[in-house]
């Protein structure tokens, strides 16, 4: 996924489990790192980044600054992987325009009392927008929506735990490219396949994000 | 002195020869030398007569046997009646009760051409047709969602049940709004004055049905049943099971004057599991339910101009059908919801000739549907949307005889739905009679659907159908029927029919696995296809110790997807066989059922992998989400087969009947020898080795109840 915001864009490749065997002979039983990858990023106007391989096994960094590259201008975006099987996978993002970052300061809201309402413009190139509610106490919530987003205080998550703990909870609402859209919209349906990806020679996604709000909430 | 001899006289008379129902047999013996009706001497006025009369010898008289014909027999003779299955309640309690219930809707998937891929789905494939694509009526009025538990139980109250009318192809122009089949649940007339009733006690669910006649040709009755599980639980653990279903449905049959009769019906049912928790995260509601009223003014006219014929049927009538979903589930962390509003007006006009029926009739309805949800989860449709349908349909049909060994049914209907389409709809059926036994049938007929579910075919569990109507963005599904047949009584009481099919949609449209909720019109995609095959059915009419039947399916379904991809449809069960029978002695009646059936096709899982998220406050990979998100990878859409499943229910009843009372108890197994029959399969690639485990349909059930009827 690529971060406008981000000066470090991470690719993560990993190799889906099958019941076949890893690169040591040995029965996979999870997703295994893809090492030795060539991860290559080109951008809208044809700028070649290669990626490096990062500190996590199968995760690679590239510094778009590195190479006078700016991801917050938008534009289309390829990717290219050569993994060390001679695999080829390609794809391609259109990266939203990037807006000014807008942050509201730590506020206090409370949940009995206070429902969240945000409105922001619509962003061009952005497919959707994605609300991720985070706390340190309660697994993240997420939700796609238009340009407007109103959460009750009270609200609760599909686990029936809260959206809004007593905690600080921080919210941020990025544009998202219709590849991101497209692929996390869902929840993974065992009768219905991969959803569409934007991604040739792999399962997955090459999408992009640009983070455009935070809020940030003490909840009482 | 004359002299008084008791003269035996044999009688065998219908029970029912009013309702049409299956003759029974009745033995009388003349206590008194008075002859029987009909065979009275014309002149009994003279005391000469009766002198003469008394002095003669004792006449042993022949056996009359007099017989309704029965309804089957009386379709077959009258009408072209291709694909009809006609069965009354008699012969659909014959089957063995499913999961201590009888159910007239299982017991419907026993006969030819229905298909129910598993014992945990709402739906009935008809001829390989898509669940949704069944007219399922009440006495003529819709019902939507006609099912409890999840699909495990019908809603209709079995001692409620007159008779089932199933029209599985080429059904004429009256019927329309479906692709497949119509399902015609007639209640049942109690025309026996005072009050008559039934009562079943079942380890699940107790039902009570009362009824009897209503002045001269008139009935009434009304039924409940409730299922108990619940309170019996509390009673040990409070809450433990917080689930139960009711259903309450009356009918009432009545003669106005000037020859009008009324006829009216209401059903009332719902599904509530409602689990409380001192943490509102925990608390769970789920409500769903159905609510059907309906009433027919009909009139017989004769005296009819020549021109015309020589008598007319008048019909109107008018209903109210709904439906009601509410789920919230985590305390309302996830909201879903499902209605249905339908009203109707429809009326007909029906002429008869010596050769010819003309019928004439229309109908307007409107619904508003509406489908939502707040959080996408899978197996569910992920779309929200609220919608109103209006639609306009009229109809002409023209039964015609030329000879007496040839009818010809031909009609054609109108559809019209605002905002989307209007379509004309021809309807021909023809039935050759090669011999008063014997007759060779043949239908062909288009037919036009805009209402349809969003409930997906390759989901083996469908608890519900969430019913969404056509619109500028999506219109019609269209279908053809070719139909062609033999039918053969074998002798009085044996049929057999053998019916070969061809179904070809032309314009289909399937729910969309991928829908995006922030856009209208994406909902279902286009699918095209055909579905062909033959069914046979020799069925045994009960008339003594014996009656049953053996049904037997063959289908072959083709489906080609907006990609091009063709694929076999979820619901492409190649063989099915029922054999089913019940056999009465003095004290016991024992009933079985069998079925062999071949497995339906599913898409195999050949891999997983976690779904990370791209976490932008950490600008970081996270599994850190409400829900754990595995990525299956499948192989080819419905690529595998399920193994072939079987199954043996068996009951045994006993008879007793103190007076008036007839008590009835009952012992029911299902899956008799626990035959692991799978409903699909659960992968897992991480364990060493990957795993599949195969999940169960229903294991051996067996069940004690008790009847009684009065």
């Amino acid at each position: 996924v690529l971060d406008t915001r981000a000066t470090l864009q991470r690719v993560l490749i990993s190799r889906a489990a099958t019941g076949g065997l890893d690169s040591n002979g040995a029965r996979r039983t999870d997703d295994e790192p893809v090492v030795g990858a060539e991860v290559t990023i080109i951008s809208p106007t044809g700028v070649s980044m290669p990626a490096t391989a990062a500190a996590t096994p199968g995760e690679y960094e590239i510094q778009p600054n590195q190479f006078g590259v700016d991801v917050a201008q938008g534009g289309a975006f390829s990717l290219h992987i050569r993994t060390p099987l001679g695999e080829e996978v390609t794809g391609t993002t259109t990266v939203p325009v990037a807006p000014a970052m807008d942050t509201v300061p730590l506020h206090v809201f409370f949940r009995q009392r206070d429902t969240l309402r945000l409105a922001w413009p619509a962003v061009p190139g952005a497919q959707s927008y994605e609300v991720v509610v985070q706390s340190l106490d309660m697994p993240e919530y997420r939700k796609f929506t238009d340009t407007t987003i109103v959460l009750p205080g009270t609200a609760l998550t599909i686990t029936g735990d809260d959206v809004f703990p007593y905690a600080p909870v921080n919210v941020m609402i990025s544009a998202v490219d219709a590849n991101y859209y497209d692929y996390y919209r869902a929840q993974s349906d065992p009768f219905a396949g991969t959803p569409p990806r934007g991604l040739t020679g792999a399962y997955g996604v090459f999408g992009s994000i640009a983070p455009m709000l935070v809020d940030q909430l003490q909840v009482r | 002195m004359s002299r008084r001899h008791v003269s035996p006289v044999r009688f065998e008379l219908s029970q029912h020869l009013t309702t049409g129902l299956v003759a029974g047999v009745v033995l009388l013996l003349a206590l008194a030398a008075r002859p029987a009706a009909g065979q009275q001497p014309t002149n009994r006025d003279s005391a000469e007569k009766r002198d003469s009369l008394s002095r003669r010898r004792p006449v042993m008289l022949p056996t009359v046997r007099t017989e309704a014909p029965r309804t089957e027999r009386r379709l077959f003779t009258s009408k072209p009646n291709v694909s009809n299955l006609s069965v009354s309640a008699r012969d659909l309690q014959r089957a063995p009760r499913f999961f201590a219930e009888a159910d007239v809707l299982r017991s419907l998937q026993l006969m030819p051409g229905v298909e129910a891929r598993n014992d945990f789905t709402a739906g009935m494939n008809v001829r390989g047709g898509e669940a949704d694509q069944n007219l399922i009526l009440l006495d003529g009025y819709p019902v939507y969602n006609p099912f409890h538990f999840g699909g495990l139980f019908g809603t209709f109250i079995d001692p409620a049940v007159g008779r089932v009318d199933m029209l599985t192809g080429g059904f004429p122009a009256p019927y329309g709004g479906r692709l497949s089949s119509v399902l015609n649940v007639r209640s049942a007339e109690e025309d026996r004055p005072g009050l008559h009733g039934t009562s079943e006690l079942s380890l699940i669910a107790s039902t009570l049905s009362l009824g009897g006649a209503l002045g001269s040709g008139g009935s009434w009755l009304i039924a409940g049943r409730r299922t108990y599980a619940d309170q019996a639980i509390n009673l040990v653990k409070r809450n433990a099971f917080p689930y139960h279903f009711f259903d309450l449905e009356g009918h009432v049959a009545y003669t106005l004057p000037a020859s009008f009769r009324f006829s009216a019906t209401g059903y009332g049912g719902d599904d509530l599991l409602h689990f409380d928790a001192s943490t509102e995260g925990e608390r769970q509601h789920i409500l769903w339910g159905n609510r059907v009223a309906g009433a027919t003014l009909s009139r017989p006219f004769t005296g009819l101009p020549a021109l015309l014929g020589d008598s007319a049927v008048f019909e109107q009538r008018v209903s109210q059908s709904l439906f009601e979903l509410s789920t919230q589930i985590s305390g309302g962390g996830l909201d879903l919801r499902s209605n249905v509003r339908d009203v109707r007006a429809g009326g007909s006009i029906t002429v008869y000739a010596p050769t010819h029926t003309h019928s004439i009739g229309y109908e307007l309805a409107r619904q508003r549907l509406g489908y939502s949800v707040s959080y996408p989860v899978p197996l569910f449709p992920v779309d929200s949307l609220e919608q109103r349908v209006a639609s306009v349909s009229a109809y002409v049909d023209e039964l015609w005889r030329p000879r007496s060994s040839l009818m010809i049914e031909s009609g054609v209907r109108y559809d019209r739905v605002r905002g989307v389409q209007s379509t004309l709809l021809p309807r021909l059926s023809v039935k050759y009679f090669m011999n008063e036994n014997f007759a060779l049938t043949a239908a062909v007929g288009d037919y036009a659907q805009w209402i349809r579910s969003l409930a997906r075919e390759d989901i083996p569990l469908r608890p519900v159908d969430y019913w969404i109507g056509a619109d500028s963005l999506t219109p019609m599904s269209r279908a053809r029927h070719y139909v062609f047949g033999i039918e053969r009584w074998v002798t009085p009481s044996r049929q057999l029919r053998i019916e070969g099919f061809y179904k070809r949609y032309s314009q289909l449209l399937e729910p969309n696995a991928f829908d995006d909720p922030q856009k209208l019109g994406d909902e279902f995609v286009p699918v095209k296809g055909w579905s062909t095959g033959a069914d046979l059915l020799l069925r045994q009419f009960d008339t003594g110790r014996f009656g049953g039947w053996i049904s037997y399916t063959y289908t072959l379904n083709s489906r080609i997807d907006a990609s091009g991809y063709r694929f076999f449809p979820s619901q492409d069960r190649r063989h099915d066989v029922n054999v089913v029978g019940s056999w009465k002695f003095p004290r016991y009646t024992v009933a079985a059922r069998f079925n062999l059936a071949s497995g339906t096709p599913y898409t195999r899982m050949t891999g997983q992998f976690g779904r990370v998220r791209y976490d932008p406050f950490n600008q970081a990979y996270t599994t850190e989400t409400n829900l754990p998100e595995v990525q299956f990878l499948t192989g080819p859409r419905n690529g595998e087969r399920l193994p072939l499943s079987q199954r043996l229910d068996v009951s045994v009843t006993r008879n007793f009947s103190p007076g008036r009372l007839t008590i009835t108890p009952y012992l029911s197994i299902m899956n008799v020898y626990n035959a692991h029959n799978v409903f699909g399969y659960v992968y897992n690639y991480t364990a060493l080795p990957p795993t599949r485990i195969s999940l169960p349909q229903l294991p051996i059930f067996p069940t004690i109840g008790l009847s009684m009827s009065w």
